[in-house]
């Protein structure tokens, strides 16, 4: 090993130094260009070819490029050949001088295919965080065979190596040993014979051999077989190999701290332990371990059933953790995370992890629900949403008016697909207030699923809804849900404005729903806009008024609804006639 | 801050056979002559391992033969010339490092072995050899004759002379232990290596003994240099593991464990970044013992019940104990899973008790048998009288109560032969040797490079005299042979100071 030379004299250079200079200026644009461009660019391409052209020359003069490195220069020959005055995060010089790096040296073939390994390691070094590997940990990874470096370790342990400076040595090397070899070897001649003398004979019953001398070493024990790996083992030696890499060391070692923490009854070191899974699960989330998170809760649980003399503030700390998993940060970073990895874990993994949530998490999953483009994810949690919900539909309830648009409305789809009577307050006053409005058709919906006299009630509203898809929807529902208590408020609809300024569709369906749910009540309204001449010149309603009459009145279907349409049977108007017809026949429209 | 060190000798070897032609044709690239090489070395080795099972006429031979030859044309016509050689545990084709894995890992031992047996350590050529070429010198190489490599070297030239095979330029292997300036430069380096590594070891285990997170990066760097320094000579750190000073215990055993088990590593074939991971996880996996009051670690007479439960802790607190060290992007979790198993069974009985381990990795099963074997072959304030080497090897291999794998304690027997590194042997000379390095002969694992360190009235020498005990006299009668081992404490030896 030697040290770089500082007093020495300085041979002179093999070659013009600019031309070092400029092939280390074409060295950074290289380094720039692999930052921003893709290794197909052809900008950085070009760089690369560049540089290479630039390096691959200068083998003509010189074997080595042996670079001193400063925190603000590279020397060659003693010539800086690159000089950044500023030290910082663009200086090549300060980048390998601030890990250690002292001396750069560049061989020939460098320009070949390392060059391009050494290029993506300064950006790394450049932007790694201080927790990170440095530079020299990751130029050695990569086992350079063209490139050498010497380096300093910027904190040396200081404690030497000193044969004599610890206490309790046993005595000096040289000298007049204790006792003199013949000693041993006279043992080891005797010990020998009594081997011999004291060998079992063949078929001697009992006969057991003498203790041999423990420093003998027989060759006959180390068959030179042993030395060499046979192909089983060498097989076998492959397999352990993989499966050291292949094992899942997370879980390995959560499977090592719940042992810990279940046999090792010492409060304090269960305390230490918690305070690790703390740590552990927020680690393992951060790095995708979906599958360990999910693992660590399960096995928690019946760890801390299994544990004995557990302290009640320690479960309680434990019972907190699938807690802070489902709190709402937690668990849109894990969603997140999720929903941009490029590969799921596997169904299982998820299913287990998520069975861990608890109903806090539900409003984050109902947000992931409406946000997810992961075809794959988006079953699972469905399922996962739906197990909370129906474990804990107060939260559900809870969620139908969240201020988050995206949780209301599945929580709304949700509380009416379990029909989940609960919730109709909630979706009433969903209804009543100024929600956007897919909530207020949401919860239309909702209420429609569930349909117990109390939903349909809280629907009623919504018969005066600004919007005509959430008014028709309404209609439709209290319809087919034969809803008389609302009859009050479609007579209003039949009696004023709306049901004229309505479009045909909207017109028809609350003619039916008034048809439907008044009765005999309803024959003399409808009977009056079919048949009866009013104003001034006795002219009739207007033709297409008319017909949803007959369909209204077809719903009716009593005698006296059936009179009222006979009365216009002969009506010379098609529409009004065809609608009678179809009334008569029973149709409803 | 302390002098600069370097990037690995394993890098440089390469480098500085490159530099020899740096200006010469480009030929083929480092990539192509690693691709094109493992097929050689792959095709040098069945040939070999053919010529020695069949008849020359056997079609298997034949094709191997052929498939050499036309291998090796190939890479001539990229490079203009084959160089193949031997450098320590390497391979060099064309000045390129051949990577060993368990894929060749079988044809670079036979390999290795057959070339040193006849004292070939380079093997060159600039044109074609025929069929018959190889013939004459593989058949030499599978069935040497001769008492010495050295003789056997002389023969083969000799038998290439009298066949007219020509087209090889073959040399003896460029021993550096035969170069002092060499083997000094190579001591200095392991030893600053592994007095740096028992000062990082100290800082770390008081730094967690203290509460604090020791510096990673730091602990990093120490396990690269552990591993260049084997990688490039092994036996020299190996020898430093002897030294086992008590007072230092503690941090003394978790570097020797590291060396044990990057070396023992290596011997398994694993990559280097492989023993990066194997050396860190094995530095710490005594790391619980920070945790044990320094009372009970340093009790000189026998420990009590309690205190055993305190030792026997260990393990789980090394878990906790890595929880410190939280400079890492990640948990330690590889070392975390060594420091608790280290001390299990293959039946995972031992401690700590498990209930949810199904078995043991790995890495804990290679760090258990180096933990073994140093263990209890130093003298601790509690151990007055450590085993032999042997002893203790023959134990681990024999006794299955001990639970150690037995293809990695096999391993590990040929990692340090009968008689391992340090051991203090009496000679049939009457003198006495401490064991420097196997044997790199497969077949003379029973007979290792000593250090004579005493005359035949016990005079102790020092530094004492490197001799192979595989050297034999004119009439092919060994020079020198173990008569047994011995107690060093009983002859006033250090054996340590042999190896600093």
């Amino acid at each position: 090993m030697t040290t770089p030379q500082t007093t020495a004299v300085v041979e002179p250079p093999p070659c013009p130094p600019a031309l070092v200079e400029e092939m280390l200026k074409l060295l950074e644009k290289a380094i720039k260009a692999h930052q921003l461009y893709l290794p197909n660019n052809p900008t950085y391409q070009k760089s690369l070819q560049t540089v290479r052209a630039a390096i691959e020359p200068l083998w003509a003069h010189t074997g080595s490029l042996s670079f001193q490195v400063t925190d603000t220069q590279f020397k060659w020959y003693g010539v800086v050949v690159k000089d950044h005055p500023e030290k910082g995060g663009d200086s090549l010089p300060w980048l390998l001088f601030k890990d250690g790096l002292r001396e750069l040296t560049l061989f020939p073939g460098f320009e070949d295919e390392e060059i391009e390994r050494f290029l993506a390691i300064i950006p790394r070094v450049r932007h790694a965080r201080p927790e990170e590997d440095d530079l020299l940990t990751i130029l050695w990874e990569q086992d350079f065979q063209t490139l050498r470096y010497r380096y300093v370790e910027l904190h040396e342990p200081s404690a030497p190596l000193d044969p004599d400076s610890a206490p309790g040595r046993w005595p000096a090397p040289a000298g007049k040993a204790f006792e003199a070899p013949g000693q041993a070897i006279a043992e080891a001649s005797e010990s020998a014979t009594d081997d011999a003398k004291g060998a079992p004979k063949p078929g001697a019953p009992g006969a057991e051999p003498p203790p041999r001398d423990p420093n003998i070493v027989k060759l006959e024990d180390f068959d030179s077989s042993l030395y060499f790996l046979d192909p089983n083992e060498i097989e076998y030696l492959r397999k352990e190999t993989g499966r050291e890499y292949a094992l899942d060391l997370r879980r390995t070692v959560v499977s090592s701290l719940l042992d810990i923490f279940e046999l090792q009854v010492d409060p304090l070191v269960r305390e230490e332990v918690a305070g690790d899974f703390e740590a552990l699960v927020l680690h393992l989330l951060t790095a995708g371990q979906f599958s360990t998170v999910a693992y660590l809760l399960k096995e928690l649980e019946g760890t801390m059933q299994r544990a004995r003399e557990l302290r009640p503030a320690d479960r309680d700390r434990l019972g907190r953790l699938p807690d802070r998993l489902s709190q709402p940060d937690a668990l849109s970073q894990m969603l997140q995370a999720l929903e941009e990895s490029s590969r799921l874990p596997s169904k299982d993994d998820l299913t287990q992890l998520f069975a861990q949530l608890k109903p806090t998490a539900l409003a984050g999953l109902l947000d992931a629900i409406d946000r997810t483009q992961n075809a794959e994810l988006r079953p699972l949690l469905e399922a996962s949403a739906e197990r909370l919900a129906q474990s804990n539909t107060s939260e559900l309830v809870k969620l139908v008016t969240d201020a988050k648009p995206a949780v209301a409305r599945e929580a709304i789809r949700r509380a009416g697909a379990m029909r989940t009577a609960s919730a109709v307050p909630s979706l009433g006053a969903v209804l009543a207030s100024d929600a956007i409005r897919s909530l207020r058709a949401a919860a239309v919906q909702a209420l429609t699923d569930i349909g117990t006299p109390g939903a349909l009630s809280a629907l009623e509203p919504a018969l005066a809804d600004p919007e005509r898809d959430i008014r028709l929807a309404t209609v439709r529902a209290l319809t087919v849900r034969n809803h008389r208590p609302a009859l009050a408020r479609v007579q209003a609809l039949i009696d004023g404005k709306e049901s004229r300024t309505a479009d045909r569709t909207e017109r028809l369906a609350i003619f039916e729903l008034y048809g439907t749910i008044a009765g005999d009540a309803g024959v003399a309204t409808l009977d009056a806009i079919l048949n009866a001449k009013g104003g001034l010149f006795g002219k009739r309603e207007d033709p297409e008024y008319r017909a949803c009459a007959a369909v209204g009145l077809g719903r009716i279907n009593t005698d006296a609804s059936r009179a009222a349409l006979q009365r216009s049977s002969a009506e010379k108007d098609v529409l009004v006639r065809n609608a009678v017809s179809r009334a008569l026949r029973g149709g409803a429209s | 801050m302390s002098e600069p060190r370097e990037t690995p000798p394993g890098a440089r070897a390469s480098i500085i056979a490159r530099n020899t032609q740096a200006v010469t044709a480009v030929g083929l690239g480092e990539g192509a002559v690693r691709r094109i090489g493992k097929t050689w070395v792959v095709a040098f080795y069945v040939a070999l391992r053919n010529l020695k099972m069949y008849p020359l006429e056997n079609a298997a031979v034949q094709k191997g033969l052929e498939e050499l030859t036309s291998l090796s044309g190939e890479l001539i016509a990229g490079d203009g010339e084959c160089e193949f050689r031997l450098a320590g545990e390497f391979l060099f084709l064309n000045a390129t490092r051949m990577k060993l894995d368990l894929d060749n890992y079988t044809s670079f031992s036979f390999i290795l072995n057959r070339c040193r047996d006849s004292g070939v350590g380079v093997l060159r050529f600039d044109e074609r050899p025929s069929v018959r070429d190889w013939t004459v010198l593989l058949s030499f190489l599978v069935a040497p004759q001769g008492a010495a490599p050295s003789d056997r070297f002389e023969l083969l030239q000799k038998r290439l002379s009298d066949t007219n095979v020509n087209v090889f330029d073959i040399a003896q292997p460029a021993d550096s232990a035969d170069d002092p300036a060499e083997v000094g430069e190579s001591k200095e380096r392991a030893k600053k290596t592994y007095q740096q590594s028992v000062a990082t070891a100290k800082d770390v285990i008081n730094s967690v003994r203290m509460g604090q997170s020791p510096n990673v990066k730091k602990i990093k760097r120490v396990v690269q240099g552990i591993v260049d320094q084997i990688l490039a000579d092994e036996g020299s750190l190996i020898g430093l593991t002897t030294i086992r000073d008590y007072d230092d215990y503690t941090f003394t055993h978790c570097v020797n464990v590291s060396i044990f088990s990057i070396a023992l590593g290596r011997r398994l074939g694993l990559t280097r970044l492989q023993l990066f991971d194997l050396g860190f996880t094995a530095l710490f996996h005594d790391i619980g013992k920070s945790r044990v009051p320094l009372e009970v670690i340093q009790k000189p007479g026998a420990l009590d019940e309690e205190e055993w439960r305190l030792v026997m802790a260990h393990p789980w607190l090394g878990v906790l104990a890595l929880f410190q060290l939280r400079e890492q992007q990640e948990f330690p979790y590889r070392a975390m899973l060594v420091a608790y198993q280290h001390h299990m069974k293959r039946d995972l009985t031992g401690y700590p008790r498990s209930l949810r381990m199904s078995e043991i990795s790995f890495y804990s099963k290679i760090v258990a048998v180096a933990d073994g074997f140093d263990a209890a072959t130093t003298r601790r304030v509690y151990v007055t009288a450590p085993l032999t080497p042997a002893a203790v090897l023959q134990e681990m291999r024999d006794n299955p109560r001990r639970g150690m794998d037995p293809v990695v304690v096999k391993a590990f027997v040929a990692l340090l032969g009968i008689y391992p590194v340090g051991t203090l042997v009496v000679l049939d000379s009457y003198e006495l040797a401490i064991v420097q390095a196997v044997n790199p002969i497969a077949e003379m694992l029973s007979r290792p490079i000593v250090c004579v360190v005493s005359d035949q009235l016990g005079n102790v020498e020092h530094p004492g005299r490197i001799e192979d005990l595989a050297d034999r006299d004119e009439a092919g009668t060994f020079r020198k042979s173990i008569i047994k081992t011995a107690d060093p404490d009983r002859y006033g030896i250090r054996v340590g100071d042999y190896f600093l």
